[in-house]
């Protein structure tokens, strides 16, 4: 049988699709050799990948449609997190707190982009870093507004009843997961993302995307032929605000915690990474660099090095120590930027011809 | 309610966390100038600065710290003595800009600052006084006398700058050794900073540059540089503030103001440092070299410059001077982490954007601008605001002044 020819695009989600199963196919495999498949497990690096997957998008489409660099990331996560912990703490129902998230993070993208981005590109990284110091600040010191470093705890899920009764249960139990709200959020993530992604990918098909890349290309070009460089970057910064949000979100829904160290600006670059390595020039680069980032890092738990002869002890503490979180990690996270960055630009998925501008 | 006084006091702390964020600001701003890389790891060299200090004062014995500097000296003197041996370096001509085997004089000067070194070191670490001040003495001399030997003409006309480099070096150790040996430290510390710019140079930033990457890859790469020093950092040091203990000494009474020894240390040093940067800028054939590279980097190829030769003089200079800020940290109350790189990173970026970026002298002022504001915000509000308040004059300064306060070309 002959397979039909596949897009450049099918050709894609095709390795997509293939990291994704490879990763979760081998990590089963593993488990069960190693005695013990757990679903936990398995549904905690599942949710990990979806909420970063989701965090990344907004960076995908701010830097690789638009040119902007975004390093405050993780500042418009935390006004999401705490939109829906101040709604807690306040009585407010749960989709008061999401609205207030999601326009609290849009507001804070536009405060940002209006003085940063019709001066020099290089601006908006370091004015963007700050202001999401700024907010972190913020939440750790107005102890009387944020509960400050103590966090805001034990708030209702929303949807919670949904998975743990009713036709999700019987779907989770039927597939050996227990249903408990990691498995619904990353369910959530991943369906948020599908949304996301697909708004975003016909977004940027459209017009308005193709002036975009118009004026990452070259800004001057664009303004000659009348289209206002700046409103569409203050649109395409404020629109990748909403995925972090929702990040922010999910994972305080996830965790059942919202506290200031969880918007550190080490996250921004873990959506950094992933976005380099998957792939700066499409959005299907959030989701490839999420799965092979978190599947690497599963691996190194899984895998038990240890029991190979000779070399083994040595290889395991050392991947060990570059995938547990600390040091470790933030050493390889650097040398996958730079080393990326250096010999494969295009990343997992992405198109070298794309990367006039990121040479 | 702050009275007159306490606002002094803080004016005072500012000034001296100020001219540490001057220091450091400087490289940062030419760096950025220069080659356009707003470089998220120049915080990570004052991190390197701060333990390389550290290391060679506390953490290892005097000995120890002894054998590293004896180790410069003797690489010092044999590339003085390889440069004395190796056959004379004819047709040259006096502009040439390539790199090459040191001029004679600057070998001599390499050779007789490598000696004030070891002279210097011997002193620090002789048991008996009476035997260390003749040593130091003598360290100083030399000192001198590698500096008369870098005045000496040369092919290139009028005494090379590597040799004045050199021999100046290696008077200011003797005579920064012969005050303290916290300054011996502080310069090891330095020098620890410039070995890491010059690696990465070599290995990130000239292919990078050969290939005339974007501005917004080079941000995204100096991200990743940033991450591999500061946790290069944290696997040898650990991840905890340094014990970095100074000894108590009475501070002094000036008006209604006290300074504290350190800060007076910091101030002189701050001081020197930045006198020599002007010195370097306005008198020397690399410093005025590196100002026209600044000012239109085509025409400075055009005419003939090596820039990879400058670019590594710059590296040299920012690292050097990001290495001294960071070794002057711990004397200003500043905890340093490995992550203190990251911490400073914005409130140098807004120095060197209130002064205009690739402007030194205007990051030199947009540095004690920004110390004193974060010390008065600390006094007056709250400490917790400290950093925040330097965030928001970068913010402030993008909206009302985004070229700087002595800056005219960003934009």
């Amino acid at each position: 049988m002959k397979l039909p020819a596949l897009s450049r695009d099918g050709r894609e989600w095709a390795v997509v699709a293939a990291l994704a199963s490879g990763v979760f196919l081998l990590l089963t495999l593993i488990s069960a050799r190693n005695g013990s498949v757990s679903g936990e497990f398995l549904v905690g690096v599942a949710l990990t990948m979806a909420l970063f997957a989701l965090l990344a998008l907004g960076l995908s489409l701010q830097f690789g449609l638009a040119g902007l660099i975004n390093f405050g990331h993780i500042g418009f996560a935390a006004i999401g997190a705490y939109g829906v912990g101040l709604a807690h703490l306040n009585g407010w129902p749960w989709f008061a707190g999401v609205a207030l998230g999601l326009l609290g993070a849009v507001a804070l993208a536009i405060v940002v982009g209006i003085p940063t981005l019709r001066l020099r590109e290089d601006y908006l990284a370091i004015a963007t870093i700050g202001v999401a110091e700024i907010v972190r600040t913020i939440a750790l010191s107005e102890v009387w507004l944020t509960r400050g470093p103590f966090g805001i705890y034990s708030f209702p899920l929303p949807g919670r009843d949904f998975a743990t009764s009713g036709p999700w249960a019987a779907l989770a139990a039927s597939l050996g997961v227990v249903p408990y709200s990691p498995f619904f959020v990353a369910v959530l993530a991943l369906v948020l993302f599908g949304v996301l992604y697909w708004t975003f990918s016909r977004l940027a098909r459209s017009p308005w995307g193709r002036v975009l890349r118009a004026i990452r290309e070259d800004e001057d070009v664009a303004g000659a032929v009348g289209k206002n460089p700046f409103r569409f970057k203050l649109q395409a910064l404020a629109l990748g605000a909403v995925p972090a949000a929702l990040y922010g979100m999910l994972y305080a829904w996830a965790f059942a915690q919202i506290i200031p160290a969880l918007f550190v600006p080490l996250v921004t670059f873990y959506a950094w990474t992933i976005v380099v390595v998957g792939g700066v020039t499409t959005l299907r680069g959030a989701l490839a660099g999420s799965i092979a980032f978190w599947g690497l890092t599963a691996f190194a738990r899984v895998l038990r090095l240890e029991t190979i002869p000779v070399v083994g002890g040595p290889l395991e503490s050392v991947v060990g120590f570059l995938t547990r979180p600390g040091p470790g990690q933030e050493l390889l996270i650097g040398v996958l930027l730079v080393l990326v960055m250096l010999h494969r630009p295009q990343g997992i998925v992405g198109r070298r011809e794309e990367l006039r501008f990121g040479r | 309610m702050a009275s007159i006084a306490d606002v002094i006091q803080y004016g005072v702390n500012g000034v001296a966390l100020g001219s540490v964020i001057a220091l450091a600001a400087i490289g940062l701003t030419l760096i950025y100038g220069i080659l356009n890389l707003a470089n998220f790891a120049h915080g990570d060299l004052l991190a390197v600065g701060a333990y390389g200090a550290f290391f060679f004062s506390v953490s290892v014995p005097p000995v120890e710290a002894a054998f590293w500097a004896l180790g410069l000296a003797v690489v010092l003197a044999a590339v003085g003595v390889a440069g004395l041996l190796a056959p004379p370096t004819r047709g040259r001509s006096a502009g040439s800009w390539r790199a090459g085997l040191l001029e004679p004089s600057e070998a001599r000067a390499a050779v007789v600052g490598a000696a004030a070194l070891a002279a210097a070191v011997l002193g620090l670490s002789l048991p008996a006084r009476g035997l260390a001040l003749p040593a130091l003495a003598g360290a100083l001399a030399l000192g001198a006398a590698a500096l008369v030997v870098a005045r000496r003409r040369t092919a290139r006309g009028r005494g090379s700058d590597v040799a004045w480099a050199l021999g100046g070096g290696g008077t200011a150790l003797a005579a920064w050794a012969l005050a303290s040996p916290f300054f011996l430290a502080a310069a090891l510390g330095a020098a620890a900073a410039v070995v890491v710019a010059v690696l990465f140079e070599a290995v990130v930033w000239r292919p990078l540059r050969a290939r005339r990457a974007t501005i917004l890859t080079l941000l995204i790469v100096s991200i990743g540089v940033a991450f591999i020093v500061r946790n290069a950092i944290a696997i040898r040091f650990g991840s905890d503030f340094l014990n970095y203990a100074r000894p108590l000494e009475l501070p002094w009474r000036v008006g209604p103001a006290i300074f504290t020894v350190d800060q007076a240390t910091t101030l002189v040093v701050a001081a020197a440092a930045i006198a020599g940067v002007h010195a370097f800028l306005a008198f020397t054939r690399t410093g005025k070299a590196l100002r026209a590279l600044a000012d239109n980097p085509d025409l400075a190829r055009l005419s003939g410059m090596d820039v990879n030769r400058l670019v590594v003089a710059l590296w040299i200079l920012a690292a050097g001077l990001a290495g001294l800020a960071g070794a002057l940290l711990p004397l200003n109350n500043f905890a340093v982490s490995p992550g203190v790189g990251f911490t400073l990173l914005l409130t140098l970026f807004a120095a060197v954007i209130l002064g205009g970026i690739g402007s030194a002298y205007g990051a030199m002022a947009g540095g004690l601008v920004i110390g004193v504001v974060m010390e008065l915000v600390a006094g007056l509000a709250s400490p917790d605001y400290k950093f925040a308040a330097s965030f928001a004059v970068l913010i402030l300064v993008l909206l009302v002044r985004p070229q700087g306060i002595l800056g005219g070309r960003a934009t």
